[in-house]
């Protein structure tokens, strides 16, 4: 068997995607800024980092910290805003050649909705992935996260403004029971659910007595949290997304094609690498040869057959 | 990818030819490229950076960050291109380098950011100003400067003597008496010489390196038209850039900033800019070297 017998390509949401491989929001700019590292052509969809609807500066430095296998930021979900973005932004845009996912974040309902709809009109918008998650900002982000209520508010409100729009709900992890907003937010009309968000941390510096990011608390990633996200996507695909036929995009430590496939195998139809960019960002493009690799190793020809077959 | 398009920057894995102590605390590492890696850092240019995986080339690198390095000098040689940065060891990653040995392949994200902006007019005068591990950059810069051939001074600082025999910036000075066995080729080739500042004047001038450059401004009034490039800590850095303003000179720092990804996507080296509301540059993309007014001091 070559490689060309094999099938990396996944039905996520409406999208047919060439295989499952995504940039994970924050880690990958808003276009094109990593082409001089990773052939854009052959991800399977491109996400974008946040956008919000005014402009955001971002937290004080220092950001970002790294930790045994991983590493913390704290970068206050800075970009150019919904203006500029619109503006500036869509036009890089429309000269990608796969599927193209704007993450969507924001202080309140209202803001959210404005932003997921003026987005989500763009034709070259294949769909919204909304950041119900982040930790590192004072309002919003993680307080909708973590309270199953307001998650049906605001996905119910995005989904009843832009009816016709696939959207993606991206799930803290900073909660009890992951099964609980997951169900939230497919109860509220999202197609597909993004697992996980980063998990809130600290790091001290002991000599100082003083907390290491300006922020205080950050965000953990990396191959640190890999046990953990998987643990959350099976659950959730069990319990709560396969009967419901939503797909999983999953993430959390994602560094090569075994750890993608320890994804898939999860229940995860698409995959995200964030932290790993940062450091290899060719490793999207290496994800793929990996995958291939596997699928051939194994004798197996559709990577979608693997999907949720964990023994 | 648009393969008609030449990339400015890439990721690119080369050999190591060269691993050495470069002062005490310091060590030399000489990477060198091939092919497409080696046209595309041949371009490099001083003041910019490479992010360097701090671990044999191809293992799993997601266990730690890159970490940034400025580039000490890039030397075209036929098809290859040598690339030399100069470090210290001062955590896991910088450790796990120096373990690093010549003939391993080393993996790395270059060139990065944006370099000094260097004089067109061949009758510019630069100072350069470096200290400690801020000095690299101003070896490759000077360098350049002299295959220009542009008149340029350099000055470096320390502490005490000691110092000055033992670290980075006995390798920086040229037929300094006090230093005579490490006199090296790496910071000056000026007709002016090259000028050293120690804190308690046990080498050099006693004194800081702006005193220094103070005291020859006034004993050469014709380089108050220079243009200063400076690298090294940030209160350097800041007086050199508020001294610059106040007698309207030119000046071009080269900052440093705990940096994710150096490609400018992570925004964890915001850098804050002066002027009223509070906004950032960041250090990898915009940066490093960025003029001393922009930045908040």
């Amino acid at each position: 068997m070559t490689d060309k017998n094999v099938d990396l390509g996944v039905q996520f949401g409406p999208l047919k995607l060439a295989n499952p491989i995504m940039t994970a929001s924050g880690t990958c700019g808003y276009a094109f800024e990593l082409r001089d590292f990773v052939d854009m052509d052959r991800l399977g969809a491109y996400i974008t980092k946040s956008i919000t609807l005014e402009p955001r500066m971002g937290n004080k430095p220092q950001r970002t910290y790294e930790v045994a296998s991983g590493m913390m930021n704290a970068i206050g979900l800075a970009n150019v805003g919904l203006d500029k973005f619109i503006e500036e932004k869509i036009p890089l845009l429309e000269k990608m050649n796969v599927p193209v996912i704007v993450n969507v974040a924001g202080k309140e309902v209202p803001e959210y909705v404005k932003v997921a709809k003026e987005v989500s009109a763009q034709d070259c918008v294949a769909g919204l992935e909304l950041n119900v998650s982040c930790p590192n900002v004072k309002e919003g982000g993680i307080s909708f996260g973590t309270d199953p209520k307001l998650i049906q508010e605001l996905v119910g409100s995005v989904r009843q403004a832009c009816p016709d729009t696939f959207l993606i709900v991206k799930l803290t992890p900073n909660v009890t029971d992951i099964t609980v907003p997951a169900r939230a937010a497919i109860d509220a009309g999202a197609n597909a659910l993004s697992l996980i968000n980063t998990f809130m941390g600290l790091a001290i510096d002991a000599e100082k007595r003083k907390p290491i990011l300006a922020n205080r608390t950050g965000g953990v990633s990396g191959p640190a949290v890999k046990p953990m996200a998987l643990h959350m996507v099976n659950r959730v695909y069990n319990e709560v997304a396969k009967d419901a036929g939503i797909p999983i995009l999953g993430m959390g430590g994602i560094t090569n094609a075994t750890d993608a496939i320890e994804f898939i195998l999860a229940g995860a139809t698409g995959i995200s690498v964030g932290t790993n960019v940062l450091i290899n960002p060719g490793c999207l493009n290496e994800i793929e040869v990996g995958l291939k690799e596997y699928l051939i190793r194994h004798h197996e020809t559709k990577l979608s057959d693997l999907i949720g077959k964990l023994k | 990818m648009n393969q008609e398009r030449i990339a400015r920057r890439g990721q690119f894995q080369g050999v190591i030819v060269s691993h050495c102590p470069f002062g005490q605390g310091y060590n030399s590492l000489i990477i060198r490229f091939e092919g497409i890696a080696s046209v595309t850092i041949a371009k490099a240019q001083p003041g910019q950076f490479v992010q360097v995986a701090c671990g044999p080339a191809g293992i799993t690198k997601g266990t730690t960050l890159r970490r940034p390095f400025s580039i000490s000098g890039v030397t075209l040689d036929g098809d290859t291109t040598c690339l030399e940065i100069i470090y210290r060891i001062i955590g896991p990653g910088t450790e796990a380098l120096a373990n690093m040995s010549v003939g391993d392949m080393i993996d790395v994200l270059a060139p990065l950011g944006q370099g000094f902006k260097l004089p067109k007019d061949p009758d510019a005068k630069c100072l350069l100003l470096g200290g400690g591990i801020g000095l690299p950059p101003m070896f490759f810069l000077a360098d350049r400067l002299a295959q220009q051939g542009v008149d340029r001074v350099g000055f470096a600082a320390a502490r005490n003597i000691e110092v000055v025999q033992n670290d980075i910036v006995a390798e920086a000075i040229v037929d300094n008496p006090l230093v005579p066995s490490k006199a090296m080729k790496h910071f000056n080739a000026s007709d002016t010489g090259s000028i050293i500042a120690s804190d308690d004047g046990s080498c050099g001038f006693k004194g800081n390196i702006l005193e220094a450059l103070e005291g020859f401004l006034a004993r050469h009034p014709d380089w108050n038209i220079a243009t200063m490039y400076a690298c090294g800590p940030e209160p350097m850095l800041k007086a050199l850039a508020l001294f610059a303003q106040a007698v309207d000179m030119e000046c071009q720092v080269c900052m440093e900033a705990y940096m994710a990804c150096g490609i400018g996507v992570c925004q964890s080296c915001a850098i804050e800019l002066a002027g009223g509301e509070r906004s950032y540059k960041l250090v990898c993309a915009h940066g490093p070297v960025f003029n001393g007014r922009e930045i908040k001091w």
